[in-house]
């Protein structure tokens, strides 16, 4: 029932602009830039991998509780290796969906990082390369935390954390296994 | 006897008296919005509500699934994105489930692009994903000899860890899963993890529209801010009103010698 004669044109336009944020949501919901295979593909190029699996033991969980600020998502970690490098997918949500972004440890350092799939709404600037270069380099120092400072992006902070997050995971992760 | 004009006494009365009515419903409207307003700190979106007779008031019923993949000793069933397995509640994968087999202490769901794998206490213990997958998109899963078998593309594959697959013969014999209808018992049972809820934050949203009491409810708020326009107008026509009157009054006041008395109550 219509309170009044335009109600109707007013639902129609509502109804549009409903529609049509939606259709954008939609548009930038699960922004795949590479896919985890071909991260992977890239990370050993000419060679193939094993994939190797690393256990979350109540010791690893306790560190990546610290390291996340949370419970890890999965109790087995999967990981691919050479023998001289890993390479490591990980998801963090940083804000509400998850983010997957791929980590080649070399030597106790970050070899490479890259944004793989980007499901927030914002904060996708964290996949420019002027960013995740900054990872480059990056060992685990005290406290686990990244031995250098990563600067923030405005308006991204929670995919940024996140990321720093993740890259702190992977190192640790990337220090289990090298000792396993 | 007052020298206040009748207009301006009746004025008065029906300010204070809608100010009062109209205050009770400004403080929540005002509580609400700044609950709205700050969502997110509150966790207002994560806050899930299941109280069965608001959901019913929404016209919300739960939908409980009328077949289940039965594993070892256990069961899978799905509706959405609320997976149940074994009783419990688990983080749900992406895609619709096709299969559920039971190995050995762990629970393997697989849906066309990816098999995830829980613990008894449906703890997710890993998800197999496309680069590891010897082929999409999966099309049913199975358990032979102990092992869990993937069929996808036109052959069946076997793992051990969801992992290294090998390529199952065509005479092996598979236990595939397969969905199996659920009783009205077992229905009834699964029935409170299906149960609708909404986010606390569209309940708050809708009871400061009004929306919540339907088309009436819109209305009534419709009516409180047409009130508020009005306390505002009756409002500002008092204060002018009665600063003219009091300047005159000061003024009588001060030709007359200043007698406190002679001022009417209200502009003492």
């Amino acid at each position: 029932m219509s309170y009044f004669p335009g109600m109707r044109a007013i639902r129609c336009l509502l109804a549009t602009l409903t529609l049509g944020s939606a259709a954008c949501a939609a548009a930038v919901d699960d922004r795949t830039y590479l896919e985890p295979a071909e991260f992977i593909a890239a990370a050993f190029p000419g060679a193939t991998p094993q994939v190797r699996v690393l256990w979350v033991t109540p010791e690893v969980r306790a560190e990546v509780v610290r390291i996340l600020g949370h419970e890890p998502a999965q109790l087995r970690q999967k990981y691919w290796t050479d023998g001289q490098k890993t390479a490591w997918i990980l998801d963090e949500i940083g804000k509400e969906d998850p983010i997957t972004a791929g980590f080649v440890v070399k030597d106790g350092r970050i070899d490479q990082a890259r944004v793989l799939i980007f499901r927030e709404s914002r904060g996708g600037e964290i996949r420019y390369p002027s960013f995740v270069a900054q990872f480059h380099g990056a060992t685990l120092g005290e406290g686990s935390f990244l031995n250098k400072q990563i600067d923030g992006i405005s308006g991204a902070t929670l995919s940024v954390n996140a990321m720093v997050r993740m890259s702190r995971q992977a190192l640790y992760f990337a220090q289990r296994a090298a000792a396993k | 006897m007052s020298r206040t004009p009748l207009a301006g006494r009746l004025l008065r009365r029906w300010h204070k008296r809608f100010g009062l009515l109209a205050a009770v419903f400004f403080t929540f409207l005002a509580v609400s919005g700044v609950a709205l307003n700050h969502g997110d700190a509150f966790g207002l979106d994560k806050t899930k509500i299941a109280t069965p007779w608001l959901m019913a008031w929404y016209g919300l019923k739960p939908v409980v699934p009328e077949h289940a993949f039965v594993l070892e000793g256990a069961s899978f069933c799905w509706q959405g994105d609320i997976w149940v397995l074994a009783a419990q509640r688990v983080k749900p994968g992406h895609g619709e489930p096709l299969g559920a087999v039971g190995i050995d202490d762990l629970y393997w769901v697989a849906t066309p692009d990816e098999i995830l794998l829980y613990n008894r206490e449906g703890q997710p213990v890993d998800k197999i994903e496309r680069e590891l997958l010897p082929a999409v998109p999966i099309r049913r899963i199975g358990v032979w000899q102990g092992h869990l078998v993937a069929n996808a593309g036109n052959a069946a594959y076997a793992s051990s860890d969801g992992i290294s697959w090998e390529k199952l013969s065509t005479q092996a014999t598979v236990a595939w899963s397969r969905p199996t209808p659920l009783a009205e018992a077992q229905q009834r049972e699964l029935a409170p993890f299906f149960a609708p809820t909404l986010p606390l934050q569209r309940i708050v949203a809708d009871t400061h529209s009004g929306r919540i009491f339907g088309t009436y409810g819109v209305l009534v708020t419709d009516a409180l801010a047409f009130i508020l326009l009005l306390l505002a107008g009756s409002g500002g026509w008092l204060y002018v009103a009665t600063r003219g009157r009091k300047t005159r009054a000061n003024k009588a006041h001060r030709t007359d010698g200043g007698d406190a008395q002679a001022l009417p109550p209200e502009l003492r």
